[in-house]
């Protein structure tokens, strides 16, 4: 079936290649086009002497070209796909170099699922897990110590240097929660308002944590788990699928954000149920450069069954089951009051929440000095976050009352879809 | 807070000032208690964050009833070159459709270091436009000003846009508006305004530029004597068809000339101020209505004798400014390749539509490819469409020219749409083109998508 031109963009490394693509998407620059079930393929003259030979996968989907970009997929690949949304693809017999490499696919891909796993042995597991256990515990302790020390020494002597010198250290405790937290703790160091009070904040949360991390038998098993994934350890989503709570509903895909760091690309898709009105938050992960792997459109419904992480307010979630994604209109959104119980409601069972989903209906954007605010029916109103750039939310409202969904968190509001009538956008 | 800035071995932690709620799950070793405390109380103000409650609103701005562009050309939006989006936006005014209001911020940014977009912007970006340009100084060019408060509240750029549609649509209330404020008006805004006036250029205007002939700014002097020049019943004409007469006389096969008085004071006045005798004389021979050389031989009888080069550039001038379609032709066959500049290409634009393909053809004869690229950006624009044929005809027969990059980008954002099926752009590409083929293959199929997905 041909793709429609949001799945070729969904597969595009980044805005600059989907450009590019496009001027490769021109008939006459091609030759000895073709389309099968399988694969698209055809010759590119490009700046070199012979063409380059292009083919996509569409089963995984994969790429090949014969051209020497670093960039997967190369334009060549990205222009072949829109040729072919656009029709102007010939369905054809696979030629025989398209051939060869399918086949030469196939037995790669076959011989990898058909490796043996290692073999298990639960009881060498369980002894792992164990000696990881104690190394977290060991580790959540020192850092206790070492936060009792910095306070009795005084916060004002706290520097980067010493911080990220912690962090390190909780690395090798097998810890990345507690590490992670002391990097962000240490980018709080001199920036903006009131750094001190925010510092001293995560750090006093990092406490808690590592305080639960030293007695994590005696937890409830709920709160048990929400403590380990903030800790760190590593959660087979394979048993999230088997064992985690399965929720069916008609899910809104609320909001879509991509967070680009130098190591990582991180997906953050909010669902939110519209029948049982639960928040979730779908993770998807790829390599800078890389393409992420599909995932649902903002502004879309998808009924189905997602599947829960194990934690005293379950959030992050897996989708299990899920039909494809249905355009949808405008959504009911909730008033400021009942988005600030939900959240304080989740900040109760999980006092290290980092960021939560509200959808407000009806609030009108109002200058509140140099930053903003949005104001619901009521009256009531909550900031934009100071990075935020206000301007796309503000043109689609022009002083309207709008539905948004956005990410909150005491920083303020992070607008990411709002709906102008029925019609959603990322902002 | 500052017990865990200095530190709980200098200061005690009291946890008094702590709210009745937090105190007392405040306990044990001082540094022990000041984190529970904190952690405790952070939580405690993220869970009980009170919204603030504001007393002022916002107006709303009116509804934009257009429809939105169509999907397809709210995805190319986000690809559109630089250099196509004010063509863009045009089309999208004249079809009647707003663009999504999202994208507004972006091009406002764009338009803001790029007046040309300014107008067709505000068109497009519509009541939400002007909501945003009232909230964001930075963006003042989108507000709407109705009416003739714009001639009287507007910024100088609306208040010209205001004179040009006004001289379109009632040149009697522009005229009396202009005269009304015009000895209030800045040297700069006055030279402008001045212009905009040329635009709409009827002969009644002849007594108020004679009198700004006179004006005590340069450039408007300037801008009133090339105006002037272009009404052969002014009484500049008059004058400088009189000096013309004095100064060019034919002798034998040739044209002998007296160069004038650069101390004349009544000359510098019609000539707006320069003193070079040669480009004294290019500006009486630009500014004499060309029937004063029909008593010597058609245009090409009088190019035909020998002649300073100054003379020639005369004719150009006036050729241009009287639209002489005859004098056009003329100069454009006799013009010396070695000195083919803007005037000269701006004779294709007196010629008539049908007679533009073959004017190109002339200029390309002419030329040697790498002159002619050159000559190319100096065509008329707008481009007719027998212009622009012409040109992709010139360019379709270099296919391996690797010199002439610059003229097909020119060619590709300036020949018009009907050219966008060129079989530049609609046949394979041939066997060893240069780069700039598939390029402007790429933007002349860009620019046909463009137009019609909006009509979809």
């Amino acid at each position: 079936m041909r793709w429609s031109v949001d799945q070729v963009l969904a597969v595009a490394p980044d805005p600059p290649s989907v450009a590019a693509g496009r001027a490769q998407a021109v008939a006459a620059g091609w030759t000895g086009l073709g389309a099968s079930d399988a694969a698209v393929w055809g010759a590119c003259s490009g700046s070199g002497k012979d063409p380059y030979l292009t083919c996509v996968d569409l089963a995984e989907p994969a790429f090949r070209c014969s051209c020497p970009s670093r960039k997967f997929p190369c334009k060549h690949a990205l222009g072949l796909l829109f040729l072919w949304t656009d029709g102007a693809v010939p369905v054809g017999e696979e030629p025989e170099w398209v051939r060869t490499w399918l086949a030469e696919r196939a037995r790669r891909v076959g011989r990898r699922a058909t490796q043996p796993e290692a073999p298990r042995d639960p009881e060498a597991a369980a002894r792992r897990a164990e000696q990881r256990a104690d190394r977290v515990a060991a580790g959540a302790a020192e850092l206790r110590e070492w936060l009792a020390d910095r306070v009795r020494g005084g916060l004002a002597g706290a520097d980067v240097e010493e911080l990220y010198g912690v962090a390190a250290r909780m690395v090798d405790a097998q810890a990345p929660g507690l590490a992670g937290g002391l990097r962000r703790a240490a980018g709080l160091i001199g920036r903006g308002r009131d750094w001190p009070g925010r510092l001293l904040a995560e750090l006093a949360l990092l406490h808690v944590l590592a305080g639960a991390g030293t007695r994590l038998s005696t937890l409830p098993a709920d709160l048990a788990a929400t403590v380990r994934t903030r800790l760190g350890f590593p959660i087979d989503t394979a048993g999230v699928l088997a064992t985690g709570e399965r929720v069916a509903d008609e899910w809104l895909v609320a909001a879509v954000t991509d967070e680009v760091t130098e190591r990582l690309t991180t997906r953050r898709t909010w669902l939110r149920g519209q029948v049982t009105g639960r928040p979730a938050l779908v993770l998807a992960f790829a390599p800078p450069g890389q393409p992420l792997p599909r995932t649902f459109p903002a502004g879309h419904v998808v009924r189905g069954q997602l599947a829960f992480y194990p934690g005293a307010a379950p959030l992050r979630a897996l989708a299990a089951d899920m039909d494809e994604p249905v355009r949808a209109g405008r959504p009911d959104g909730d008033s400021v009051s009942a988005a600030l119980q939900s959240f304080a409601d989740a900040l109760a069972a999980d006092p290290w929440l980092e960021r939560w989903p509200v959808l407000l209906a009806d609030v009108a954007p109002v200058a509140d000095g140099a930053d903003w605010v949005l104001v619901d029916p009521e009256g009531a109103a909550l900031p934009l976050a100071e990075r935020v750039d206000p301007w796309p939310l503000l043109a689609v409202s022009a002083g309207a009352p709008v539905t948004v969904a956005c990410e909150w968190n005491a920083a303020g509001l992070r607008p990411l879809t709002c709906w102008d009538g029925d019609r959603a956008m990322r902002l | 807070m500052s017990t865990a800035l200095l530190g709980t071995g200098r200061r005690r932690v009291d946890p008094a000032g702590l709210p009745a709620a937090v105190r007392p799950l405040v306990t044990g070793e001082a540094e022990e208690a000041l984190l529970t405390a904190a952690a405790v109380l952070a939580n405690y103000r993220r869970a009980g964050h009170v919204p603030a409650r504001p007393d002022n609103r916002l107006p709303a701005a009116e509804r934009d009833v257009r429809p939105l562009v169509p999907p397809a050309a709210r995805r190319r939006l986000l690809r559109m070159p630089s250099e196509l989006l004010g063509e863009w936006l045009r089309a999208v005014h004249q079809k009647g459709m707003r663009v999504p209001p999202e994208h507004l911020p972006a091009l406002a940014e764009a338009a803001r270091t790029r007046p040309g977009l300014r107008p067709p912007l505000a068109a497009v970006a519509g009541p939400a436009g002007s909501w945003l340009g009232e909230r964001n100084p930075e963006w003042s060019f989108l507000v709407t000003v109705t009416g003739d408060r714009a001639w009287e509240y507007g910024t100088p750029l609306q208040r010209r846009e205001w004179l040009r549609r006004t001289l379109a649509t009632d040149p009697g209330a522009a005229r009396t508006a202009l005269g009304s404020t015009w000895t209030r008006e800045p040297a700069g805004e006055r030279a402008e305004l001045i212009a905009v006036l040329g635009e709409h250029l009827v002969p009644d205007d002849e007594p108020f530029l004679e009198t700004a002939l006179d004006d005590r700014a340069g450039q408007v002097r300037e801008m009133a004597a090339e105006l002037l020049a272009r009404l052969p019943g002014s009484r500049l004409a008059a004058r400088m068809r009189e000096r013309a007469a004095r100064l060019v006389q034919p002798a034998g096969e040739r044209w002998a000339v007296t160069l004038p008085d650069p101390d004349d004071a009544g000359l510098l006045r019609d000539a707006g101020g320069v003193r070079h005798p040669a480009e004294l004389l290019r500006r009486i021979v630009g500014a004499t209505p060309l029937d004063h050389w029909t008593r010597y031989g058609t245009p090409e009888q009088v190019l035909a004798r020998a002649e300073p080069g100054v003379l020639r550039g005369g004719w150009v001038l006036a050729a241009g400014r009287q639209g002489d379609a005859p004098w056009g032709a003329a100069l454009l066959a006799a013009a010396d390749p070695a000195s083919i500049d803007g005037t000269v290409t701006e004779m294709v634009r007196l010629l008539p539509a049908r007679l533009h393909r073959p004017a190109v053809a002339v200029l390309a004869a002419k030329l040697t490819p790498q002159a002619m690229a050159s000559a190319v950006a100096l065509l008329p624009a707008p481009w007719t469409v027998e212009l622009g044929a012409g040109v992709l005809d010139w360019l379709a027969s270099h296919p391996g020219n690797r010199g002439l990059g610059g003229a097909a980008r020119t060619a590709g954002r300036t020949v018009p749409i009907g050219c966008l099926r060129h079989p530049i752009a609609t046949a394979p590409l041939p066997v060893g083109a240069a780069p700039w083929w598939r390029e402007l293959a790429t933007t002349l199929t860009f620019r046909r998508e463009m137009h019609e997905e909006l009509d979809r």
